[in-house]
Order: structure tokens, then sequence, then C-alpha cells
């Protein structure tokens, strides 16, 4: 998932997606329950220390400040929780169905040759060795007079995240330039994105 | 983070009421009253001529916020913001005969952009400027910043995509950016950036590493680099080992990071750190896209940590894509050091920096509330013990009283959970 040589196996088709609000609540629910598991603990090891009947000043000590502890850890978890849940459900939602523009790079790329006419190779992953076929590139001239200028638009699908390297060629064949287009993306949005300027 | 960058933070936050908002709920500027005029002069006091002071450009365009006719406090803003003006003015004129006049015109021609539409708004104050602009005002374009929560593996990470364009007149090329690109040189170009120290144990167990030195002329390269970030000098994140992929040609520079194979012991809170940097030299101009995606590990940190990873270009983490690109980068080169290998001790962090660490430590946020209540509790326990008048039955009242405020604030935070997912669940209704 976070390497070129370990890359993301990209969204499960058959899997029922989670929503944010599920998220959301399942993150509530974590912190709700990472709280009381800490509690019990304590609870249980100060038995324990009771049933024992070696029950000092030292765990008279060390029982109370526990409690505090976990008083703490648990009050500042929940806080923390609201927090990025605000900030979870205040993305607005994806539109089902939507293209995954993440999935869409375009670049440009300076070339020494006439721009019109210039088709791409396949492009190979650095490390993976994954592959983008040359059919899922289109190269095009941007418009005004760019000058030697050509824009690259490739659609990836579930390829893993590497390097991607491919060769655009003259249109009669004669020239050629090397490029490279990194992807690094993790499963599918979870809603539309937000553009600030 | 440094204190101009945080001012700048500040300043952002003083303009923006939900950002400021988000902000404090984390324990920073909670509670402030922010004056957007004060934050901006102290992003500017001091400034040195450094390649990691906050971006010019960022500073324009909040300088172009605040001026807006729907919010400016005063009818002459001059005097609030004139070191601010003054960092915006092309260096000839702010050394020479003409600077208050430069001052003047710079305010000016903020105050004609600001009045306009905010899609043509860059463009009204940077058209017909040129000469009276700092290169790093003109040169480079207000960054776009795209943000998405994106969802796999039941999870929920950020996605924060930046891209802007830098106008390279002289065809100056790679060479010139390439330098100051290398991994180890970005806490010289942002001061979110600790340090980058490279790792040579590590790296020999990083898959598919090549053996070449990681020079900026390589075409290729992949290292392991320790990062620091945040707090410094030890960083908010313990232990996060990138492993980086260089890859550069004569028109195209491409930085791409991941993090490295957790090992056992690492006490990382980050699932996911990864993206790249990469810049395309075309004739006359560069392209730049930074693109970053952040998972916090749910293990240690059962909210995922979404905010920071939305904010993380407000709070800097990708400023050293423009500072590659100022006219003070020269000046970074000099003085930078050549593997950032050194093991800085870490001590605690202060300022604002303290509560984040707080709540990176176990994902925790400052709850002023709940702490000084402990704190005071502990005292009194403390002062009984000291006096030895602390028996059992002060100890079992105490236990009872901290057990019923545990609970009693458990039960609060989930009321307010329940709440707020009820509020926004209607919001939603609502709108749609």
């Amino acid at each position: 998932m976070n390497a070129p040589q370990q890359a993301s196996p990209g969204p499960a088709p058959t899997k029922e997606r989670q929503s944010a609000l599920s998220e959301a609540v399942e993150q509530v629910a974590d912190t709700v329950g990472k709280g009381y598991v800490a509690m019990a603990g304590v609870a249980i090891q100060q038995a324990d220390r009771l049933s024992s009947g070696h029950y000092g000043l030292d765990d008279l000590v060390a029982g109370q400040f526990a409690v505090l502890r976990t008083w703490v850890k648990y009050a500042t978890f929940a806080a923390e929780t609201a927090v990025n849940n605000v900030a979870l459900l205040a993305w607005p939602p994806a539109k089902p169905g939507e293209a995954d523009p993440a999935r869409i790079r375009e670049l440009h790329v300076a070339v020494t040759f006439a721009p019109a006419g210039v088709t791409s190779s396949d492009l190979l992953g650095r490390v993976g060795g994954g592959r983008v076929p040359s059919a899922a590139v289109t190269v095009t001239t941007p418009p005004g007079d760019p000058g030697h200028v050509v824009t690259v638009t490739l659609h990836f699908g579930d390829q893993a995240n590497d390097l991607y390297d491919g060769i655009l060629r003259s249109a009669d064949g004669t020239a050629s330039k090397p490029f490279t287009v990194p992807f690094n993306e993790f499963g599918r949005p979870a809603s539309a994105p937000q553009v600030r300027h | 983070m440094a204190p101009r960058r945080r001012a700048m933070l500040a300043a952002q936050a003083a303009l923006d009421p939900e950002f400021h908002a988000s902000l404090a709920a984390w324990g920073l500027f909670s509670g402030e009253e922010l004056d957007p005029y004060l934050q901006l002069r102290l992003a500017v006091s001091e400034r040195a001529a450094s390649p990691a002071e906050v971006p010019r450009v960022l500073l324009a365009r909040t300088a172009l916020t605040l001026l807006e006719p729907s919010r400016l406090r005063h009818a002459d803003p001059k005097a609030e913001l004139e070191p601010v003006l003054t960092e915006l003015l092309d260096r000839r004129l702010r050394d020479g005969a003409g600077r208050d006049k430069g001052i003047d015109d710079v305010l000016s021609a903020l105050r004609k952009a600001a009045a306009v539409d905010p899609a043509d708004r860059w463009s009204t104050f940077v058209e017909d400027n040129k000469k009276l602009l700092h290169p790093d005002v003109w040169r480079i374009s207000p960054p776009v910043v795209i943000t998405q929560p994106r969802e796999g593996d039941n999870e929920f990470a950020s996605r924060v995509e930046v891209r802007f364009e830098v106008l390279d007149p002289d065809d100056q090329g790679l060479k010139i950016i390439a330098p100051r690109a290398l991994p180890a040189a970005w806490p010289t170009y942002n001061s979110f950036f600790c340090a980058m120290e490279e790792t040579d144990r590590r790296d020999q167990l990083a898959p598919g590493r090549l053996q070449v030195p990681t020079t900026a002329g390589a075409p290729s390269w992949r290292r392991v680099y320790r990062e620091k970030v945040g707090a410094c000098p030890g960083g908010w994140f313990p232990d996060t080992y990138l492993l980086f992929t260089w890859s550069r040609s004569e028109s195209q520079l491409i930085v791409y990071y991941a993090l490295a194979e957790r090992r056992p012991g690492d006490r990382t809170v980050l699932k996911i750190d990864e993206g790249y940097i990469q810049i395309d030299q075309l004739p006359g101009r560069y392209e730049v896209t930074a693109l970053k995606t952040l998972l916090f590990d749910d293990k240690g940190c059962p909210s995922g940590g979404q905010l920071l990873a939305r904010y993380a270009f407000e709070l800097g983490w990708l400023d050293q894509a423009i500072n590659w690109f100022s006219i003070d980068a020269a000046a970074g080169l000099s003085s930078q050091g050549t593997s950032g290998a050194v093991e800085l001790e870490d001590k605690e962090p202060e300022g604002l920096d303290a509560p984040i660490q707080e709540m990176i430590n176990g994902c925790e946020v400052d709850v002023r509330q709940v702490l000084s209540d402990v704190d005071a509790h502990c005292r009194s326990s403390m002062a009984k013990l000291r006096a030895g008048t602390y028996g059992l039955d002060a100890y079992v009242r105490d236990c009872a009283l901290v057990t019923d405020r545990t609970i009693g604030y458990g039960a609060r935070a989930v009321d307010k959970q329940i709440k707020l997912v009820m509020a926004l669940l209607r919001e939603k209704k609502g709108t749609s």
C-alpha cells in the first residue's frame, strides 16, 4: 500500500464500502471501547492485588494514579475523536458512480520534435513491473501556441503505486523522448474533492 | 514549527473561523482572539534571507484576503501592514530611494485586487506590477490545494494535492533546483522539517535499492531517511522512516516517498505517509505537483487524525516545494549540511507544538478541564501523603471520586459524540 515495492492493492470491488458516517461511528466506538478496556484493566489489577493479600502502600498510590491516567487518556481520546469526526463528516459526499479524478493523471512534456501526431508506448512500473497500456494514454497538443509541448493523459486503473516509465515517439517514429509518471493513490474517493485557492 | 510559520498559521486561522475552530479543538490558539494584522506582521518579524521562511506568495495571498473590502478594519491599513508590504516589494525598490512610494504602490495594488472577484484576484494583483513586486511573488503562482478523504481497507486516509507554476524566464533548468530537492536539504527549505537523516542500517533492508550515491545529478536512486517534523529537534512523530525514490531526467524531477517497512519496536503513529513532488520543466516555466496521503495508525489513535492530514498544507508540510524556487534559495545551499545525519537530542516541545505533541504521543489532545482537575487532585493527594495524613479512608474516597469523574466524563464525551453525529445528519438532510 505504501511504497513502489509494496503497492496498493486498489479498491476491492466486492467489498461493501464504508461510509464517512460509519467510520465516524467506528471511531467513537473505538474510543469508548479503549476507555472501558483500560478502566477494566485497572480494576482487575487492583482486585488481583487485594485478593493476593499483599496490598501495600505502593499499590495504594499506583492504583489511584492508574485510574487518573486512564481518566486523562480516555478524555483526550474522546476529544480528539470528536475533532476528527467533524473533519470527516464535513467533507462533501461523493456522487455515486462518479469517476475518480485522482486516477487520471495529466502532465505536460516538452519534446524536441513536432508535437502533432506524437504517440506513447506502454508505461512500465519501475519497481513493481506493473503496466499501463498505451491504449490508456492519450497524447494531445495543448491549446494556443505552446511550442514543443504535448499533454499526456493517463487513465490508471488498479495499477500499483510506482513510478511508471514510458516513451513518447514523434509522428514519423524517428525521434523519441522518455518520460516518467508517478502514481500514488490510496483506495477510492470517500467524498468529492475540495479545492482551496 | 518556527515562530514565523506559526504566526502565518494564526493569520490564516484569524481569517477563517472554521479553520480556527478546527485548530482550537486541537489546543492550538484555543480561546485566543487572533488579530490577523498582528499575526501577519509576526510572520515577517525579523525575517532572515533564508529559504526556510514563510513563502512570499502565501504572505501576499493572505494579505489579499485581509484587504477584502468587507473585512477592512482601517481606512488606511498601511501602518499595520508595512513590514508585510516591504517583504512583497522588489529588492531594488526596498533598498533604494523609492521605498516609501513602493510600499504605497504595493498596498494600492493589493487593495485593487482584493476588491475584484476571487477568481481574478491574483492575476489583477500581479499583472502590470512585475517591476514593483518581489520576483518570488510574480514568478510563483498561488498554490491550488485539493483535499479529499480516500477510503480503502476500511480506513479513511487524507489526500492532499498541491499544484502551482513557476515562471522561469531564463530557462535555468533543473540543475539549479535538483540539489535543493535532495531529502537531506528539506530542513533547509522548510522550517516544518527538523531533520532528514540518512539511515544506513534500514537502507540495507529496503527492497530495490539502487547502488548509486544520493546525489542531485544521478538519474535514479533509493534511500531510507528518518523524518522529523513539527516540534524540533525531536519531531512530532517518532520513528518515521521514509523510503525515497529519486528520478531525474533533463526536464523532469520526481522525489517519491513512502513509509519504509515498519520494524519491531518502532513507535511511529503513521500508517500511511507517502506521496511525491514532481517538477516538469517546460519552456519558460515549471509545473509543480506535490501529493501527500496521510493516515494515522488506529492502534494508537482511534480517530485517524483526519484533521491534521487535511490541513497538511496549511501546517507547512509542503512549503519546501515552493521555497526551492525562491530567490533566497541559493543562500540555503551554502549553509546546508551534506547528509543531515546528525542525531538530535529530543527535548520537550514548547509553545504551540506542545499540545500537538501531547496528542500525538497517544493521539491525545489537551483537555484543559480534565488536566486541571487531575492536577488539583494529585496536588491534594500528594500533600496529604507527604504530611503522613493520607489514610485508607482518604484513598477509598479519592478512588471513588476519580472513578466517578472518569465515568462521568466518558458519558459526557459519548453524549457529545452522539449529538454531533445527529446534528450533522440533520444538517445533511436539510441541505439535500
